[in-house]
């Protein structure tokens, strides 16, 4: 089964994100394009592959709450 | 190539869920499985078909002979969608979805694949010697193959 979680961006430095998921935080690797703070992404393998609205992303995660 | 190679790298992309969700599989395996995919190396058959029993059942469906690589890129290039749309809602599956595109940048060992007309996204590469044109096949944040 396949599923994509949208995580937070807490904290930037350089070219590294840290990103909050329920229950724990992940750094990933901003590739290229303006990353801010409260910005919702998906992450795969370290890095970070794309952003999503913020509506997006709570979708999302509700999907995620209703699936579980 | 080996279908047990061939049907890692296409199962890979979900099995971080099967270490943070699911909890069917641990970090160490998880990493022999990242190593398998990096090195082209097969892991064993009965080991896979335990752990990614779900598709690995879709398989079965489609033919008896389920290890045949045109067996496993039939499912998850034409059957993968309809099979997580049974259980997934859109928003979740979007990613998870095996579509055809287009390499369009290269930031170091990442590239930037384009999908359609809106779905652009960042990705790793699974095959050698990727460059900027390549035709791919994506899941979620990997290009698997060049078609």
């Amino acid at each position: 089964m396949c599923l994509a979680m949208p995580g937070k961006i807490v904290k930037i430095t350089g070219d590294t994100a840290v990103i909050e998921y329920p229950g724990q935080t992940r750094e990933a690797k901003i590739i290229d394009g303006e990353y801010s703070v409260d910005d919702y992404v998906f992450v795969s393998a370290q890095i970070i592959v794309q952003k999503l609205t913020k509506e997006e992303a709570l979708a999302t995660l509700k999907e995620w709450e209703n699936a579980a | 190539m080996l279908p047990e190679v061939y049907f890692l790298r296409y199962a890979f992309t979900c099995a971080r869920v099967l270490v943070d969700y699911k909890k069917t599989i641990t970090e160490e395996e998880w990493k022999k499985m990242q190593e398998a995919v990096e090195n082209g190396a097969p892991m064993d058959r009965e080991y896979l078909e335990k752990v990614f029993s779900k598709p690995i059942g879709e398989l079965k469906k489609i033919s008896p002979d389920y290890w045949d690589i045109s067996v496993i890129r039939e499912y998850f290039w034409n059957r993968h969608e309809e099979a997580i749309t049974k259980t997934l809602p859109p928003m979740i599956k979007r990613l998870c979805v095996v579509r055809k595109g287009k390499l369009i940048a290269q930031f170091g060992d990442v590239f930037k694949a384009k999908i359609g007309e809106n779905d652009i996204r960042n990705v790793n590469t699974m095959y050698p010697g990727p460059k900027v044109g390549d035709t791919v096949m994506v899941h979620y944040g990997y290009a698997v193959e060049k078609v």
